[in-house]
This record gives C-alpha cells, sequence and structure tokens, in this order.
C-alpha cells in the first residue's frame, strides 16, 4: 500500500445524533490529512450536500428515520462512485440488514471503534 | 346489568289441593245432609243411615287429607282421597245400587283429580285400578243385598240421582280447570325461565366479548411499551454512550499527542457521562419509580405531583399497601391524568389528587383539575386511559370522567375492595448479620 497522503481527506459525518456527529468531528479533526467537510442529519440531506460540496469520504450511519443510511448510500455511490462511503452502527455484524453488502459502501465500522487510527487505516485500504 | 322481570314462581300443588278438598268436603257433607233428612223425613231404614254413615267416613278420610297436604306431602293426601272416593263409589252403590251413575262419576274423579300429583307409574296404577272398579261397581249394581231401592220412591230416586249428578260433574270439571290453570302456570314459568336464560347468555357473549377486546388492548399496550423503552433506550442513554465511547478513544489517541486537547476531551466526557446517568434514572423512573415499589402509592403519588407539568397538590388518608399490580395500575393511572392535564387544560391549570382508602367505599382516588374541560358527548376516551381502565378493571376497579367545558376534569378511581399487600411486601433494609461469631 502506498504511505500517507499528502491530500486532505474531506469527511462528512451523517448521523442523526447530535451527540455522535460531535464526537465523530472531533475524531475527523484529530486525524492528520482528514477535515471535517461538514455534517449531515439525514440520508436526505447527506445526498443533498454531496451534490453541491466534494466530500471525498462519507461516514453514514445506517439507522437514521426517513431514506435511512443504506439507501442513502446507494444514491450516493449510484452518482458518485469515486467516493469512499464507511457505514457505521451499533449493530452486531449478525444484526446487519442483508442489502448492506450491494448498497456501494465499501466497509462497515462499529461506531465504539471509531478513532483516527481506524479512520486513517480504512481511507489506506481503499 | 339490567334489572330482569322476577321469574313467576311455579304453580303450587298445596294450594290446589286444599281447594279441591274444600269442595269435596263441601259435596260429601251435603251428601251426609241428604241422607240424613231422608231418614228423618221420608224412610227410616237402617240402610240410609248406613248410607250417611258412609258419607260420614268419606269426609273424615277426605279431611284427614289436608294434614300431609299441608305438610307437603302431595302424594300421601292424593292417596287418601283417592281411596276414600272409591271405598265410597262401591259402598254407595251397595246401597242404593239407583245412584250408580253417580258414583260411576265418583269413580272416575280419583283418576283425574291425581294426575298433577302423582309420578306416571302410580298414574298408570290409578288408571288400572278405575278401570278394574267400575267395571266391579257394574256388577254390584246388579245385587239387592239392601232394601233401600224397594223402601225409596221412585220419583224420588230418580230426583236424587239427577240433582246429586251435576255435583260430581261440577267437582270433575273443578279438576279439569285447576289442572288447566296448573298447566298454564308451568308454561309460563317455564317460558321466564327461558327468557331469563337466553338474557343471562346474552350478557355472558357480551361479556366475553369485552374481555376478549381488553385483553388484546392490553397486550397490544404492553407491546408498544416494550418498543417505547426500546426506543427510548437506543436513543437515549444508548446513543450518549456511544459517543462516549467514541470520545474516550479520542482522549487516548491525544494523550500523547495532544495532551491540552485530551485533557478538554476529558472534561466533556465526564459530563457527557453525568448526563448518561441521568437520563437512564429518568428513563428507569418511567418504566417504574423506585418509591413505588419500596413505599407505596402515598409516597409515590406526591413526587409525581411534583414532577407533573401542571402544579399539583396531594392529599391521602388511609392509603395503605396494596398488591404491586394494583399499585402500579393506579400510579400510571393518575400519571396519565396529569399528563393529560398537562397537554390539554392549558396554561393556567392546576391539579388535585385525592387518595382515600376506607373499610366502605374501599380505595378511591379522585384527579380533579381546573383546566379547560372537554365534552365528554363528543370526545372518545383516550387509548392512554382506555389501557387505564382496562388495568384498573382486573381489580374490579372503574374509572369514571366527569368533565365540562370550561369547568375542568375529574377522573374517579374506585377499587371497592382492594386486598391488601401480603405482610412483608417490598424490600426493606438487608439485616446484616451483628452476630459474628468466632
Amino acid at each position: 500500500m502506498t504511505g500517507m497522503d499528502d491530500i486532505v481527506v474531506a469527511v462528512l459525518v451523517v448521523d442523526d445524533q447530535p451527540g455522535f456527529r460531535k464526537a465523530a468531528a472531533a475524531v475527523v479533526a484529530a486525524c492528520d490529512g482528514f477535515m471535517l467537510a461538514g455534517e449531515a442529519d439525514s440520508g436526505e440531506s447527506a445526498v443533498a450536500f454531496v451534490r453541491t460540496a466534494l466530500p471525498t469520504m462519507v461516514l453514514m450511519d445506517i439507522n437514521m428515520p426517513g431514506m435511512g443510511g443504506i439507501e442513502a448510500t446507494r444514491r450516493i455511490h449510484a452518482e458518485r462512485p469515486d467516493l469512499m462511503i464507511l457505514l457505521m452502527s451499533t449493530y452486531d455484524p449478525s444484526e446487519l440488514p442483508a442489502d448492506i453488502t450491494e448498497c456501494g459502501a465499501v466497509g462497515y465500522l462499529h461506531k465504539e471503534l471509531l478513532e483516527p487510527m481506524t479512520l486513517a487505516r480504512a481511507w489506506q485500504h481503499a | 346489568m339490567p334489572p330482569s322481570a322476577p321469574i313467576p314462581t311455579g304453580p303450587d300443588p298445596g294450594r290446589l289441593l286444599r281447594q279441591f278438598i274444600t269442595a269435596d268436603l263441601v259435596a260429601i257433607t251435603g251428601g251426609v245432609l241428604l241422607c240424613a233428612s231422608f231418614y228423618l223425613l221420608v224412610v227410616r231404614s237402617i240402610w240410609m243411615l248406613a248410607l250417611a254413615g258412609v258419607c260420614t267416613a268419606c269426609a273424615v278420610i277426605v279431611g284427614a287429607a289436608a294434614r300431609p297436604a299441608k305438610r307437603g306431602d302431595y302424594q300421601s293426601a292424593v292417596t287418601l282421597i283417592c281411596l276414600g272416593n272409591w271405598a265410597t263409589a262401591l259402598l254407595v252403590t251397595f246401597i242404593a245400587p239407583v245412584i250408580f251413575p253417580v258414583m260411576l262419576l265418583t269413580t272416575l274423579l280419583p283418576v283425574v283429580f291425581a294426575m298433577p300429583y302423582v309420578t306416571r307409574r302410580r298414574l298408570r296404577a290409578y288408571i288400572a285400578v278405575t278401570t278394574g272398579w267400575v267395571l266391579l261397581l257394574g256388577l254390584v249394581r246388579f245385587q239387592h243385598v239392601s232394601d233401600l231401592p224397594e223402601q225409596l220412591p221412585e220419583p224420588l230416586a230418580n230426583i236424587v240421582s239427577i240433582t246429586t249428578l251435576p255435583a260430581v260433574a261440577a267437582l270433575i270439571l273443578l279438576i279439569v280447570w285447576q289442572n288447566a290453570a296448573v298447566l298454564r302456570e308451568h308454561i309460563a314459568h317455564t317460558d321466564a325461565t327461558n327468557d331469563a336464560l337466553r338474557r343471562s347468555q346474552r350478557l355472558l357473549a357480551q361479556r366475553a366479548e369485552e374481555l376478549v377486546a381488553s385483553r388484546s388492548r392490553l397486550v397490544a399496550v404492553t407491546d408498544t411499551e416494550r418498543r417505547r423503552i426500546e426506543r427510548d433506550l437506543h436513543d437515549g442513554a444508548q446513543q450518549q454512550l456511544v459517543a462516549l465511547a467514541v470520545n474516550l478513544r479520542l482522549a487516548r489517541h491525544l494523550a500523547e499527542r495532544d495532551p491540552r486537547r485530551s485533557t478538554a476531551v476529558l472534561a466533556e466526557l465526564s459530563e457527557q457521562l453525568h448526563d448518561a446517568i441521568a437520563e437512564i434514572r429518568r428513563l428507569a423512573h418511567g418504566i417504574y419509580p423506585p418509591q413505588l415499589t419500596a413505599q407505596g402509592l402515598a409516597h409515590a403519588l406526591p413526587i409525581a405531583a411534583a414532577k407533573s407539568a401542571v402544579p399539583t397538590q396531594v392529599h391521602t388518608s388511609g392509603i395503605r399497601r396494596y398488591p404491586a399490580q394494583l399499585e402500579t395500575a393506579v400510579y400510571f393511572c393518575c400519571l396519565e391524568a396529569l399528563q393529560n392535564a398537562a397537554k390539554h387544560a392549558g396554561d393556567a391549570a392546576t391539579a388535585t389528587i385525592t387518595a382515600e382508602h376506607d373499610d366502605k367505599t374501599g380505595l378511591s382516588i379522585v384527579i380533579t383539575d381546573t383546566g379547560t374541560g372537554f365534552d365528554p358527548a363528543h370526545t372518545t376516551l383516550g387509548a392512554g386511559l382506555t389501557n387505564m381502565a382496562d388495568r384498573l378493571a382486573i381489580h374490579a376497579g372503574t374509572l369514571h370522567i366527569d368533565s365540562r367545558p370550561h369547568h375542568g376534569t375529574q377522573i374517579t378511581i374506585t377499587i371497592p375492595n382492594p386486598t391488601p399487600a401480603a405482610l412483608g411486601a417490598g424490600p426493606g433494609l438487608t439485616q446484616i448479620d451483628a452476630s459474628a461469631g468466632p
């Protein structure tokens, strides 16, 4: 794998819980080479955000009211297949819905395990 | 439950029997008098006297039947009357064959009379005896032991025959009339019983339907409650703890790289932890307040009142401990009432909870608010209060709502005979074993 990119990764955090958004934003800020592109509190606003701004990575919560994370991922991936989308939730892997592997996300991360190192590693493995 | 019409009591055999005995005695006494006057005025024959004697004996037997009839022993009374009548018929025919037609009727009388009082087997026996007896009478008619027929002038004998015939016929017809009355009363009684039965069945079916509906409502509400708790826990407490976990990892990550920021994150963490604990405590109180288990309604209601959005006063009197299920139902009913007041009663409203238990009326809780009220005719009971009514019904309790627009609302909970909680209910202090031996 290549070494650390100098390109700054712009991360969009999508989660309906403001407490988690704040924590995720703090993690992104603490991670070298990453910056916060923005926050979205629903699948719909995430899809809209991706059209106007240009993030390079999306942290997408699965469990949101309305469109939900998986459907939003599908749409964003259809419009921007180059975008790296990482799904997050508090579910056990065994509890994840079946259509998670086909929506276009590159992987799934347990929310509690989110920290700067994990973020960097995920980006490098892309 | 609507008041049911009283079921008419069945026909009273005693009354009819006494009626008949009276009528029979009157007829027989008439016969005795007739014989006596004939003896004195027309023909001084010993046979006439014998005739009078036979009639008197019959009167005695029939009169004796009154005693078992009063006791309720109708079979014995009827047997006595029938035997008396048969014996009389035979003896009179023997003495004065000219009165044979009247005695024939007298022989038939017992079987017609006994019909409502005896069993089928007995009735069969009576029919058999009557048939035999008629035959016997027919034969006895043609003997000539007594000389009364010769002594009695024929026109007189005929007149006697003709006049006594209707008397006996009247007796038989009286019996027929009574039997008809008995039958009618039986039918009315059966009809009324059937009606009452059908009414009961309808009420039972209604009750069963209500119970089924109430039960499915309770189950549905339980499921809804579970989902609510799951959602509250997931959206509230769990989310806070997850964010906390992320911040903790961040603090560790920053500990060496950026100690100042790490300290800031840790400070935030501390606050978030307090918030999470408070959230869980709030949830737990919403699910089941610990004061209710420990100290019962008398202590839990004032606490709920203090937390209510509407200023609420609580007055309790005579409240003791009750089974947990009952305390829960009453507590959450009060809570529901206060929440409704907070939602609908308006800003200036206040509320009062009055809880009393006395041995006559049972447990009664009245929740009043001074709010805007509503029109009960046009508002259906909300789902929350329906659920409360269902839960109270399990303990034979009732929920009554009284409200008028602009006059506030009053909700009355009544539980007529609340069973007291078993002694030793609720957690007490743990006994610390002070007898620490070697």
